[in-house]
């Protein structure tokens, strides 16, 4: 099950047939955001400092994207969804910025009333993109982070990455001199720094549109990400979240969490069990009985409750790619980057309205 | 005459070997040839005999890391990178080799393999461009469909390899993290010009 930067592509309709350059499509698109009252002066400066600025645009995408497909007629909509098309096309091209597209992707899927629909399709695959990161760079990175090569630490370790996390990717290994196997994930260099910069950058090129009636909400969208994606680039801080969680299972459960190796995590490297099983497409394509679907239900129902419930912890991120429908018939629980703590006041708020005793 | 030899090899090799701890020690700036020649036992009339300036004398000590990288880079190379991962893995283990004298590598580089410097000016400067073009054009021969590369492609990498030396010099990225993301790009850079190059021509 995968998706790449190609096939997002081609899921938008096709261009026009004039062959048009995406820098200068972007660069139009960018020209046209002056109608809708944004800083496009400050805007074209920057785009024309490079890569960093175009992630900024891409922000802006998720913006304008919102804002300009509803109530067009069926050309305009052509024309905006070839810039699209376009701004994708040049973003994809840039390696070290796929971390923040497939963000924008995310949660552009996540409007689907304003994104074509088979676009939004493609954009919510996007989890299982394969990433760029080669095996030279992975030897550096963990150099720096562990202090030796992948294959000095780990036995089997392999080169191709099995899964893309979204600011990085996932590769399989074996604890050395055992059969244990387990999922690796690194990120990319320099992006939570990235990320940050991004944001302030943003914000001082949002300060324009301070008065306009959206910005309130704005304001709160982009606070929203900032947020998330603070939480995610902090390896460590997740794995305290799986060593939480886990203590919300039993061994004898149907519900898996993996384990974290801490001498071989770091902010940017962790380890973990590698569990065996698939994703929920390719679970359901398996045919399962009405019977093991509603036992599966259960159990993600059960999983969610027990972790707000009994460890007031909120799996904050919960698309099908982070469940894991293991070979031996259990739920695995996987990428806790994105998990908020509750507090008391939250609690009794979903106590009132979602009733957890009717599940046990 | 052959003892002759060795033993200006000998003092040739004592003081590169002084200077590399000196200007580690001192600073580049701050380690005088006069220092230099002191500790190297030798008069400074016979160190200028050696190296005409403290430039030439920190190229040597670079030629020298570059080639513990290219050592390092054979060991290393898996034969199965990709023609980015290739030339990214060719120049990191050079850096890699280069961290102890980053922080003397701008004037050194500036003096002595500059793109305006000429070809006469450092004959130790001059080896290492040859000699590191010449592995790259090697490295990109292996990989690509059609022949070695142009003289614009080698010029356009020097470029390239050139700023990503720049960068890393002034790097102040934790662990100079960002040279890494420079250099991958530069080389992704690099190779999609040579491919659209050979569509062109197709």
């Amino acid at each position: 099950m995968s998706v790449n930067i190609n096939e997002l592509i081609n899921s938008l309709p096709i261009d026009d047939d004039r062959p048009e350059s995406p820098q200068l499509a972007l660069q139009q698109l960018i020209q046209k955001l002056g109608s809708k009252k944004v800083p496009v002066g400050a805007l074209n400066r920057l785009w024309i400092l490079g890569t960093l600025q175009a992630k900024i645009a891409a922000a802006y995408l998720v913006h304008w994207v919102r804002s300009s497909f509803s109530g067009l007629d069926t050309k305009e909509m052509r024309l905006n969804e070839t810039h699209l098309k376009a701004a994708v096309k040049l973003l994809g091209g840039m390696s070290y910025l796929r971390g923040a597209v497939m963000k924008v992707g995310q949660i552009l899927a996540s409007y689907p009333d304003v994104v074509p629909e088979q676009f939004a399709d493609a954009l919510g695959r996007l989890h299982f993109e394969a990433p760029p990161m080669h095996f030279s760079m992975l030897r550096e990175l963990f150099r720096k982070e562990l202090g030796a090569a992948p294959d000095e630490i780990f036995d089997d370790f392999e080169t191709e990455a099995f899964a893309a996390a979204s600011l990085g990717q996932v590769h399989r290994a074996r604890i050395k001199g055992t059969d244990k196997r387990v999922a690796v994930k690194i990120q990319y260099p320099n992006i939570a720094r990235t990320i940050r910069d991004d944001f302030r950058n943003m914000q001082a090129l949002l300060f324009p549109m301070r008065l306009s009636s959206d910005w309130e909400n704005l304001r709160e969208q982009f606070g929203e990400i900032r947020r998330m994606l603070d939480l995610e680039v902090d390896y460590e801080q997740e794995a305290r979240h799986l060593r939480a969680a886990s203590g919300a299972f039993g061994d004898d459960e149907e519900i898996v969490i993996p384990r974290v190796y801490p001498e071989l995590s770091t902010k940017r490297v962790l380890t973990t069990d590698y569990l065996e099983g698939v994703h929920l497409h390719d679970y359901l394509s398996t045919k399962p009985a009405q019977a093991e679907r509603d036992r599966y239900g259960r159990l993600i129902l059960l999983s969610s409750f027990r972790l707000s419930y009994s460890h007031k912890l909120l799996h904050a991120d919960p698309h099908p790619g982070n469940y894991f429908f293991l070979n031996d018939g259990r739920l695995g629980l996987i990428d806790f980057g994105c998990c908020v703590a509750l507090t008391d006041e939250d609690i009794d708020y979903m106590a009132e309205h979602f009733p957890y005793k009717s599940l046990q | 005459m052959r003892v002759s030899q060795a033993t200006k090899e000998k003092t040739r090799q004592k003081i590169v070997d002084t200077a590399r701890d000196l200007f580690t020690e001192k600073g580049f700036d701050q380690a005088t040839t006069r220092d230099l020649a002191s500790r190297a036992g030798i008069a400074v009339g016979t160190l200028f005999n050696y190296f005409p300036s403290k430039e030439a004398l920190g190229m040597e000590i670079i030629a020298e890391a570059l080639d513990a990288g290219r050592r390092e880079y054979a060991a290393l190379r898996r034969g199965s990178e990709s023609l980015e991962e290739d030339l990214f893995l060719f120049a990191i283990t050079g850096l890699n080799e280069l961290k102890p004298h980053r922080a003397y590598l701008a004037p050194v580089v500036e003096s002595a393999l500059s793109p305006f410097a000429s070809s006469k000016g450092n004959e130790t400067g001059e080896r290492v461009r040859i000699e590191h073009l010449e592995d790259v054009a090697a490295i990109v021969g292996v990989h690509a469909k059609t022949g070695q590369p142009s003289f614009v492609a080698i010029h356009l990498y020097w470029a390239l390899y050139l700023g990503v030396l720049a960068f890393w010099s002034q790097d102040g990225s934790p662990d100079q993290e960002d040279t890494l993301v420079l250099l991958d790009q530069s080389m992704r850079l690099f190779v999609s010009s040579l491919d659209s190059n050979q569509s062109r021509t197709e």
